[in-house]
């Protein structure tokens, strides 16, 4: 199967949106595609399973863990949560990212 | 992406290793958790006023391809070679247990060469590589006497032997020593030993302190001091029980009881293997062989720090010279220093390096063997591996199966192999040729282990890369996708019985070399007596002990040459 390797912008981006998205609590990986969804205002348009590598990838770096739980319909979800890791690397991504939105910015405003 | 500190390094390590072993749960695992998103994914459409097939419909869509999740999935978790390469190792396994008519012959060809080569090169290491059991062997030389009127070199006689010890400057110390047998009774039973008589130096020089005990005294090199005497492992071991008790004890030599002083390490094999004990070297005043033209002493020195070869012999020279001009009826005239390790390996070294270049030889046609078989059989996959090809197979992948192909097959033929080095170092140990020096050395150690491992290795990839890289050819993938061809063109057929011939030609080289080999050490080693001894016979008859209600006759052994 052909790689897209134009993607890695992009799941960098993913990477740091579902960092940001377990920011405000643990969550199983269709809450966390809403809670994406919901704050972006639905700007993103990928699908919603490639959550679920993004979160196998920053599962294997410890950014994040993964517990069995249950939903509030009692059905057996995995839960993801922040590790203390992944909180400092959501911290160090935010700041770069906003660098280099930043410096974009400069560039296209400059006429 | 940020670089990672050491810490997210390990984690991330154990994250992959933990994915590579949990490799099953973790596809579980995300089954269930696609089935619960696509579920909720359902029942938010529907409470957001969908019909239910609409609902799971648009869930579907929204979710994209499973199968591509599922792959994405497969590769975040970083175990993507590896999961391939256990994959190959598999297929590999099946293959090659589906074909023991091709597997069997291809693990035995593989088993000689590596084995064959191994042991050669083992053989050559110890023999010629390995250092001397001794502490700075490369200091030890052995002194032979030139005379006059004569090619030949000469041992020495004790007297001009004690000038050498007594003048030398340019040795640490000096020994000499002569092979003798004696009767060394045992509980009422005489057992023939050979020995050696060697003067109290020999032992500090040649840096081997006694297991047990202590070495000979100068004051025991004096005749009626000298019953006392140093006993080898092996003996000490299989008569004696090993026995810490028996320094001090008495033992029967020739008659005469001697007292144990010392047992020498097993790796102490002083002049040869098959040395059982050891005896001082004492001259009665007036012994005939105390003289200056009995030259029987083999002589050994250890050079001082940092001293040549040529500067040794330049300083014996001048007590050679003196001596001459001393006693004019004296035939030394010169001295000749070898190094011990040249001297023990003596005129075997390119006749090793022969066989060495012989067994690389074999090696490389058992390889290019193999490859042929291989080759052969692959030939018949063509259209499996076009097949693979069609449906998506990089080449790089093709190449990489292949490849775990032969390393799998190459690593059963080492196994076979390393068994074949074990059987031939035996064989060589035991029954093998006594000519070739040190061959009691020779040891199946981790260096030997590690260079069939990486013998295997090469041989590995040379036979796997072959096929491998012919066969995925680019033309050869794209007219595979038309047509099959069993075996390859009859130029390749011949090839491949050249090379089958060629090794079985080396091999059997490699056999009359050894055997050649053998035969001229066994010509060098036989010396001429100075007397035909032909239609000769000699006879040898010990008593089994002095006190036996025998007729009277005196102790020891009695020799007698008939001839006929």
């Amino acid at each position: 199967m052909p790689r897209d390797t134009s993607s890695d912008v992009l799941q960098g981006t993913l990477d740091l949106l579902v960092l940001k998205s377990l920011a405000l609590g643990p969550m199983h990986g269709w809450g966390i595609a809403q809670r994406i969804q919901d704050l972006s205002r639905s700007a993103f348009d990928v699908g919603q399973g490639s959550i679920y590598p993004a979160l196998m990838r920053l599962e294997r770096r410890g950014w994040i863990a993964a517990d069995w739980g249950t939903t509030e319909n009692n059905r057996r979800a995995r839960y993801y949560r922040l590790t203390p890791t992944g909180q400092r690397q959501l911290r160090q991504e935010t700041e770069s990212w906003r660098k280099y939105a930043h410096a974009v910015e400069l560039v296209l405003r400059a006429t | 992406m940020s670089v990672m500190p050491p810490s997210t390094w390990l984690a991330e390590l154990r994250g992959r290793l933990r994915a590579l072993f949990r490799r099953g749960a973790l596809e579980r695992d995300l089954a269930d958790e696609i089935r619960l998103h696509l579920e909720m994914e359902t029942e938010a459409n529907i409470r957001r006023g969908m019909a239910p097939d609409e609902a799971r419909r648009a869930a579907r869509i929204a979710f994209g391809g499973v199968e591509r999740v599922r792959e994405d999935h497969r590769d975040a978790r970083g175990t993507r070679l590896l999961d391939d390469a256990l994959a190959d190792l598999r297929y590999a396994v099946r293959w090659l247990a589906r074909s023991p008519a091709f597997t069997l012959p291809a693990i035995l060809t593989l088993a000689l060469g590596v084995g064959g080569a191994t042991a050669v090169v083992c053989v050559v290491d110890g023999v010629l590589l390995r250092p001397l059991p001794y502490p700075e062997a490369d200091r030890l030389a052995v002194v032979w006497s030139l005379m006059r009127e004569e090619t030949q070199s000469w041992n020495s006689s004790p007297p001009d032997f004690r000038a050498f010890r007594d003048g030398a400057r340019s040795f640490e110390g000096l020994g000499a020593y002569y092979d003798v047998a004696a009767n060394l009774m045992l509980a009422g039973d005489p057992v023939r030993v050979s020995a050696a008589r060697a003067t109290a130096g020999m032992f500090p020089l040649l840096g081997v302190p006694p297991l047990l005990g202590r070495a000979f005294r100068t004051d025991e090199e004096v005749a009626g001091a000298d019953q006392v005497v140093l006993l080898s492992h092996a003996l000490w071991r299989d008569r004696f029980g090993g026995s810490p008790g028996v320094v001090g004890s008495s033992v029967t030599l020739d008659g005469t009881p001697h007292t144990v002083v010392g047992v020498m390490p097993a790796s102490f094999r002083f002049p040869d293997r098959t040395a059982e004990l050891w005896l001082p070297m004492a001259f009665a005043p007036g012994d005939v062989r105390d003289t200056r033209g009995n030259y029987f002493l083999n002589v050994v020195g250890r050079l001082g720090p940092g001293v040549s070869i040529d500067r040794a012999r330049a300083d014996l020279d001048r007590i050679a010279a003196r001596i001459a001009a001393d006693d004019p009826d004296a035939s030394l005239r010169a001295t000749d220093v070898v190094p011990l390790h040249e001297e023990v390996v003596g005129d075997t070294r390119p006749a090793l390096l022969l066989l060495l270049g012989a067994a690389g030889l074999l090696l490389a046609i058992t390889c290019a063997n193999v490859a042929g078989l291989l080759l052969a059989r692959a030939a018949g996959r063509r259209r499996e591996l076009a097949m693979r090809a069609g449906l998506g197979a990089t080449r790089p992948r093709l190449v990489r199966q292949l490849l775990t192909e032969g390393l799998l097959l190459s690593a059963g033929g080492g196994a076979a192999g390393i068994a074949v080095t074990w059987l031939a170092l035996q064989w060589m140990r035991t029954s093998g040729p006594r000519d070739l020096p040190r061959m009691d050395e020779l040891a199946l150690d981790g260096r030997v282990l590690g260079l069939a491992l990486a013998i295997t290795v090469v041989t590995g990839v040379a036979f796997g890369l072959m096929p491998a890289l012919r066969l995925t050819r680019g033309e050869d993938l794209g007219e595979l996708r038309g047509g099959v061809r069993l075996s390859g063109p009859a130029g390749h057929r011949r090839l491949r019985r050249v090379l089958v011939g060629g090794q079985v030609a080396l091999a059997l080289v490699l056999l009359v070399g050894s055997g050649l080999l053998l035969r001229s050490f066994v010509a060098m080693t036989r010396v001429d007596p100075g007397s035909a001894a032909s239609r000769m016979s000699c006879s040898r008859e010990w008593r089994p002990s002095p006190t036996s209600n025998r007729p009277r006759s005196p102790p020891g052994s009695r020799s007698g040459v008939a001839s006929g």
